[in-house]
């Protein structure tokens, strides 16, 4: 199991599970990988995505997904302060509200069935550093871009 | 045309648009004679880009409404599932966003003044939906700013 955490880090699956304190639900929109029409949710406020079930590809899909360096397999998780969420759907989601799932604060649950995407948009706040997100970043990625 | 006094001469024409100009080291004198349609139209070509920004922004939010009417209608009870389906298959133009597409540093300038006088932009991720700009273009805005 792979834990992504960077800004732009994006998976792809047939199932996930999706942890977030808060969804905004946005629309239609063209996904990122293959400009088709899905439902859009902006998760924040601590969030995860997790494949459980991969997508089987071909020979050209699996070329794009390498060169757009997209994770795909079953155990690969993001997590951020706000993630993108893309579904092969035409509707809103059905949303499990739970409490206690962490020390301090529930959690609302989304089992997706179709085609998911997730992208980090925002890494967590004591990420930022390590991520060369600041001005003192001992690493100076994005800086020196 | 650059003169042995090393003056710059140079004439700008256009459809009913004509300017002469003088630039020497610290000065410069430009005549325009025009037609006051031919005066506007040329000063107007840098006000296309404006023009593209507010016409991508009006078209996605009106995508935006549609898709929440028509999901309203199902809800009510108004169309079928597969009404709702057949419709936003037939006409997606009508109901789904599209991509971002690359913009220029120039654009983003502009369009970040307009979302200042505009309603319901909460995050970048809504500017970036609402003017059709993709990540790369604004992480390239943000990086260049920064170093400016």
């Amino acid at each position: 199991m792979t834990i992504f955490v960077e800004c732009g880090d994006t998976v792809e699956g047939h199932h996930c599970e999706t942890y977030t304190r808060k969804e905004i639900f946005k629309g239609l929109r063209a996904d990122p990988i293959t400009q088709k029409p899905m439902v859009v949710y902006e998760l924040s406020k601590n969030c995860s995505v997790e494949v459980t079930h991969a997508l089987i590809f071909g020979d050209d899909d699996s070329i794009i997904r390498n060169e757009k360096n997209i994770h795909c397999k079953i155990g690969d998780k993001i997590k951020g302060e706000s993630i993108t969420l893309y579904v092969d759907t035409k509707r809103k989601l059905r949303i499990e509200v739970k409490e206690g799932l962490t020390g301090t604060h529930g959690g609302h649950l989304i089992s997706t069935t179709k085609r998911t995407i997730g992208i980090v948009k925002y890494p967590f706040d004591n990420l930022l550093k390590l991520l060369g997100h600041t001005a003192n970043s001992t690493s100076k990625q994005i800086i020196e871009k | 045309m650059i003169g042995n006094d090393k003056t710059i001469r140079l004439t700008i024409q256009g459809d009913n648009f004509t300017m002469k100009g003088i630039v020497q080291d610290n000065l410069a004198i430009c005549t325009v004679v025009a037609t006051p349609d031919g005066l506007a139209k040329t000063l107007l070509i840098d006000n296309n880009n404006t023009e593209t920004l507010f016409v991508n922004a009006f078209n996605n939010r009106t995508r935006q409404l549609n898709y929440f009417k028509l999901y309203c209608s199902l809800l009510e009870g108004d169309i079928t599932e597969d009404e709702f389906d057949d419709e936003l298959d037939n006409k997606p133009d009508e109901y789904v966003v599209p991509i971002g597409t690359d913009a220029d540093i120039s654009i983003i300038e502009k369009a970040l003044k307009l979302a200042t006088r505009l309603k319901g932009l909460n995050s970048t991720d809504d500017f970036m939906s609402l003017f059709s700009i993709n990540d790369k273009s604004m992480n390239t805005f943000i990086t260049k700013s920064g170093k400016l």
